[in-house]
């Protein structure tokens, strides 16, 4: 009995080192792949860093109104953005080639599929990105707005304005990824329902003056308090 | 190099029939069926009374008005002033009436009043506003006459207005015109004025006209333009400014991205030039100074107040991108106070108008709801000063505004620094 399980565990140790000793140089190779990868990387993003400080992206960006948008959605930064991105293409690479080296059959498999895959989760994310972009640009208007109108909840209604933009364009998104096919519905449902409540609480709280002016007016004429006739310019 | 001809045919076709003219005065116009019948008598008079000896013409330069103004122009100068004019036979006095194409609003006015005017080889063009009501003959003797007998190529306006009249004008657009380019223009967006036929030329060559400079800002670049260009400047005592009753629907915010839109776009243009200008200098006045009375203007600063505080309670987010840590909590210590003891002091004030300036500049972020964002604090500011101001007489408040400029001038540095701030 014992010599067997001595016999089996020989067995299984001898197969577990030759294929780790038979594998061995694929994962020193990824690894020196990984390093080679991260330190390219690195160097990327700092050669791209100074070219693009040199051509003054930045001044150039500004100029034909980029910045402007990049900065309505959160982006502060057009240099930053094209460093990461040089250094994102660096990373994927470096992926690939430490994949191939350990495995080029599942590699390739994988490969494959991710360029496959890659049409549906570029629009996914630029769904997303613009979603994004625009529920900062509509609550930042409907926040201005509220507050210039005298509108009492202008905080309430920018936010249910901003998650409603998002909420949307996520579930898009995620539908063009192929996740959650179901959530596009209810997320125009719960959209809906989002609308309605803040239609309810603008009329509820913005009609409070109109309907103590109707009162007033009634009553009689404005008092001069009531109104400012300066002429601003 | 030849430039499209912005002039309609017809009208190309008149002006050529009328071959000259020493002095053009130009009309813009929109729905203003209830003023304009008086300032074009006032300007035809003016013409006969004080330039007898000089051909004229007037030109209604209209939008499309669909409340009959164009029909009231002319019926204004059909046959009753016809006698009149033609008593000065050399000296007629034409009327044109044009609806100007291109952009709809006062650049596109402008911009055809200059061109006809450039086509008759006018010395001396004026402008004024077709929702006067106190014009009289002697504002056009006091627009032209500076240009055409004393060499001027700009005379801006300078009114008796109500103390709390014109608020945009004395808390930021005049402040600012003044500590950046050094002229002590009091009016510089007055809608009134006098120009050269050398500055008529420089503006017409200027690539504006097709921007929202020449859409929204017009009076204020061409105070700029004259200022920036070295031209002669002088301004004109004209007496009250009185016209019709603002429109109750008028959006203040968009007004406020207008004019400061305007504002901040010809600093980008002129940049180089402000940031030498150390100190302001004065500006002559001509015509006789007197006193006139003027319409009571209703302020509640109460509700001016209010809005300044749901600014600062909900807008602090836009705010911050702008203004610093100091100027932020001034602002909030601000809103906490109420009654008589509410005041955005003149420090204070200039750093805002001047971060705001440089946000712009700089795009921190979109840059009309940048300025939208500032209404708020505008308000508070007009609040403050209606507030300071309430018991004192126009020399008072004249005085008041001397120190604000002043003010603005010493500032200026904190304005170079925030302009060229790298982000």
């Amino acid at each position: 009995m014992w010599q067997v399980v001595q016999q089996v565990f020989s067995q299984a140790w001898q197969q577990f080192t030759a294929q780790s000793l038979a594998l061995l140089p694929n994962v020193l190779v990824g690894l020196l792949f990984l390093a080679i990868g991260t330190a390219l990387a690195l160097l990327a993003g700092r050669v791209a860093k100074f070219l693009l400080r040199r051509s003054a992206v930045e001044r150039r960006a500004n100029k034909i109104g980029l910045s402007s948008w990049l900065e309505r959605a959160g982006i502060l930064s057009a240099t930053a953005v094209l460093v990461r991105l040089v250094q994102v293409g660096f990373a994927i690479m470096t992926a690939a080639l430490v994949m191939y080296s350990l495995d080029s059959a599942l590699a390739s498999d994988l490969t494959k599929r991710f360029f496959l895959y890659l049409p549906n989760l570029v629009i996914g994310v630029t769904i997303f990105f613009v979603g994004i972009l625009t529920a900062r640009v509509v609550s930042r208007s409907v926040l201005i707005g509220a507050v210039n109108r005298g509108f009492p909840a202008a905080k309430l209604l920018a936010s249910l304005a901003r998650v409603g933009i998002i909420l949307l364009s996520s579930a898009v998104a995620l539908e063009h990824v192929g996740i959650g096919r179901a959530i596009v519905p209810y997320a125009l449902l719960i959209l809906l329902a989002g609308v309605t409540f803040a239609l309810a609480l603008a009329a509820g709280l913005g009609s409070r003056e109109l309907v103590a002016r109707w009162i007033a007016d009634q009553l009689g004429p404005p008092t001069p308090a009531d109104a400012d006739d300066i002429q601003h310019w | 190099m030849s430039t499209p001809e912005i002039l309609r045919p017809d009208v190309l076709a008149r002006l050529r029939n009328l071959g000259h003219a020493d002095i053009v005065v130009g009309i813009p116009s929109y729905q203003n069926a209830g003023t304009i019948g008086h300032v074009v008598q006032a300007a035809q008079t003016g013409l006969a009374k004080y330039f007898p000896g000089e051909q004229s013409v007037v030109l209604n330069s209209d939008g499309g008005s669909t409340d009959g103004t164009p029909d009231i122009v002319a019926d204004t100068v059909g046959p009753d002033a016809a006698v009149v004019l033609v008593s000065h036979p050399m000296r007629p006095i034409h009327r044109l009436s044009v609806p100007y194409h291109g952009l709809p609003g006062k650049g596109s006015a402008f911009r055809t009043i200059f061109r006809a005017a450039e086509l008759l080889g006018a010395k001396a063009c004026a402008v004024a506003d077709a929702d006067l009501r106190s014009i009289t003959p002697e504002w056009i003797h006091l627009l032209v006459a500076p240009v055409l007998n004393q060499g001027f190529d700009y005379v801006a306006p300078y009114y008796h207005r109500h103390k709390f009249d014109g608020t945009i004008t004395n808390n930021v657009v005049y402040p600012v015109t003044r500590a950046l380019y050094g002229k002590q223009i009091r009016q510089p967006i007055g809608g009134d004025f006098g120009v050269s036929r050398a500055l008529v030329q420089h503006y017409l060559g200027l690539p504006v006209w097709e921007t929202d400079v020449a859409r929204y800002g017009i009076d204020i670049w061409m105070t700029t333009e004259a200022i920036c260009g070295d031209f002669s400047l002088c301004q004109a005592f004209l007496g009250a400014k009185l016209h019709d009753p603002k429109d109750p629907a008028s959006d203040l915010s968009a007004m406020l991205v207008q004019v400061l839109g305007t504002v901040f776009r010809l600093m980008e243009t002129h940049a180089e030039r402000w940031h030498a200008v150390k100190s302001s200098a004065p500006v002559s006045i001509v015509g006789f100074r007197y006193d006139v009375g003027l319409d009571p203007v209703r302020v509640n600063p109460a509700r001016m107040i209010d809005h300044f505080r749901r600014g600062v309670r909900d807008l602090e987010s836009i705010w911050q991108t702008m203004f610093d840590r100091a100027d932020m909590e001034q602002l909030k210590r601000a809103a906490s106070k109420t009654g008589p003891g509410f005041a955005i002091d003149d420090r204070l004030w200039a750093h805002l108008v001047y971060a705001l300036a440089a946000a712009y500049h700089r795009r921190v972020s979109e840059r009309d709801a940048l300025v939208r964002s500032t209404l708020p604090l505008y308000m508070g500011r007009v609040a403050s000063f209606v507030t300071e101001m309430a018991d004192a007489d126009a020399g008072q408040v004249e005085t008041r505004l001397e120190e604000l400029c002043a003010v603005f001038e010493q500032e200026k540095d904190y304005l170079r620094g925030r302009w060229s701030d790298e982000r």
